[in-house]
């Protein structure tokens, strides 16, 4: 009898030890061109006057973050980043402490840590081509698609916004109200406030950290919404 | 209670499952490690080795990799084809590369050696971790016109890699990461630190008088921006050669958007430097003595001229055949002759 209370007691200290109470957030992207869903056949209108289709969508989502909605205590959820495909990716899982939430959050990008560290693996695996191999980063978000007004061959416009120095760092942080708990968070993902700060006109590619994907990245936060 | 014992037995044979499993793989892969060998007096590396730990074995295979075709698109540029061991593994005789479809490299391809001190790669510094770096002649067009995709597809597909990758990172499914640190396993042993400098330097050999006067010389004049033992201090910097129309490269600042950045260039390693020739970012100066010409009487002034240049580098004729004997002993034989870093297969 000795030896059974001894082996539940143990068996108590390691579900307190490794099994802390966990709950999981389900985050639902919707991701949209112009308040509509997104598709390839779809076309849109900027501030610029410029018609454009998009035929790639992709970005990372990383350091993600939920609020206490008791303490306002931030909570960090160790996860990799995630390379988002906006054409077939919309769901991500967050495992977090059990307890009831304020907000949530994340960053669009690739923090420095994994800029700066060599080769990494899996969704950060440079030959998922969200990675500058002549100039060391990571695309953070890399947007290309068609558009009459363009002036680059075929008529593409090729955004690829990146880069984690000063001046030219283009990680930008969301924080969204997080109300429902327990349930999923459903977020819509538009490029259109993205699209409404270039002029196709002038400037169809963007692929280096410089002041033009600054401008566009000060409009990621933009495109996040419940 | 009895069900609890056999709770118990099932979970010790598991345990001892495990550790069976644990120790098959660590004889398996049987490697046998290695410390970078390098002298006593030179500061500690920059590369992690913790992250990649050398191994004889990890060595070789990345030794096969830079001689293998198959990492360009068409067969015909391993890294090997720019980065040529009797010019310090830069390009021989040769102003900039060729790459695929005749292309030309933008840059005069620079010696690889006492990497695992550098922690910025490329003329421009655009690279930031040796092992990241292959991954830009890999991709860029002009050079081996591959994706990485392609090139793991590829060496997949041997008989010969998988096989070698299990044994030293303990999967047969080649990677992106795995490729590149076996790669960066046998550039790091490019180690060249036994030129006759070096062992004047250890007391076990002597200069002659012109190479004696050209040392001096050499620490009063040039060491600012060469300084041994690496003879650069990684710096970026204008020399105050004109940008060429065609090739219309910035250097730094491409990197950096920084117009203080202009035209500013990698210190390059005067080591082994007259085996590298020609000079110059993209080797616009054919020989040692034009190089030493254009520090004495061609240097073009602009706002980001290095500023030690500001009146070139003073020199006599004498002075500057001076220098040129001493430049003479930071050629190290042993380094451009080392079977061991040679093509494998050969005699």
């Amino acid at each position: 009898m000795i030896k059974i209370l001894l082996f539940l007691s143990l068996l108590m200290n390691g579900f307190n030890c490794f099994a802390k109470a966990k709950q999981t957030i389900t985050i639902r992207l919707e991701h949209r061109l112009n308040q509509l869903p997104l598709s390839g056949n779809r076309s849109t209108v900027n501030t610029f006057n410029d018609s454009l289709t998009v035929y790639k969508w992709q970005y990372y989502l990383s350091g993600f973050f939920v609020t206490d909605s008791i303490s306002g205590k931030q909570i960090t959820i160790a996860k990799t980043p995630v390379l988002i495909n906006a054409f077939d990716t919309s769901i991500i899982i967050l495992e977090v402490p059990k307890g009831r939430y304020s907000k949530i959050g994340f960053t669009v990008g690739v923090d420095s840590i994994y800029n700066v560290t060599g080769v990494q693996t899996g969704d950060l695996d440079p030959a998922k081509a969200m990675f500058w191999t002549w100039q060391t980063g990571y695309i953070h978000i890399k947007v290309e698609g068609n558009s009459p007004q363009s002036k680059a061959p075929f008529k593409k416009f090729t955004y690829h916004i990146g880069g984690y120095k000063h001046p030219f760092n283009t990680n930008r942080r969301i924080t969204l109200d997080y109300t429902n708990n327990n349930r999923p968070v459903n977020i819509n993902v538009d490029l259109q406030p993205l699209f409404n700060v270039i002029s196709v006109k002038d400037n169809a590619g963007i692929m280096s950290p410089n002041q033009a994907a600054i401008n566009m990245a000060d409009a990621l936060p933009l495109m996040f919404s419940l | 209670m009895k069900r609890i014992i056999t709770i118990l037995c099932l979970l010790l044979t598991g345990a001892l499952l495990c550790s069976l499993v644990n120790y098959e793989n660590s004889t398996r892969r049987k490697l046998r490690y290695k410390n970078l060998e390098y002298p006593a007096d030179w500061p500690a590396p920059v590369y992690d080795f913790k992250s990649n730990p050398l191994s004889e074995e990890g060595i070789e295979l990345g030794r096969q990799l830079f001689y293998d075709g198959l990492l360009s698109k068409d067969g015909n540029f391993p890294c090997a084809s720019c980065h040529q061991q009797g010019a310090a593994f830069g390009t021989f005789d040769h102003d900039l590369s060729h790459g695929f479809n005749d292309q030309h490299s933008l840059r005069n391809a620079p010696p690889l050696q006492n990497l695992a001190w550098q922690s910025l790669f490329h003329a421009d510094g655009g690279i930031n971790h040796l092992d990241v770096q292959p991954l830009a002649p890999i991709t860029a067009p002009n050079e081996m016109a591959e994706t990485i995709d392609n090139v793991l597809a590829k060496l997949q597909a041997t008989k010969h890699y998988p096989p070698l990758f299990k044994q030293v990172f303990g999967s047969a499914q080649i990677t992106t990461q795995n490729m590149s640190k076996a790669l960066s396993q046998f550039l790091l042993t490019m180690i060249s630190a036994n030129s006759k400098y070096d062992r004047v330097m250890a007391g076990k050999d002597t200069f002659s008088l012109p190479q004696q006067l050209g040392h001096q010389m050499f620490m009063e004049k040039c060491a600012g921006c060469h300084p041994p033992p690496f003879f650069t201090d990684f710096s970026f910097r204008n020399i105050g050669l004109p940008v060429e129309p065609t090739l219309n490269d910035f250097g730094r600042m491409t990197i950096t958007n920084d117009p203080r950045d202009s035209l500013k260039f990698k210190v390059p390693s005067l080591r082994n430097i007259a085996a590298s020739y020609p000079y110059g970012h993209d080797g616009r100066i054919f020989d040692l003595q034009s190089m030493l010409d254009h520090y004495r009487n061609e240097v073009q002034q602009s706002p980001t001229t290095d500023s030690l240049l500001q009146k070139g580098i003073p020199l006599s004729n004498f002075q500057k055949g001076q220098i040129i004997a001493f430049l003479y002993t930071l050629t190290d034989s042993s380094f451009l002759k080392n079977k061991k870093l040679g093509a494998p297969g050969l005699p």
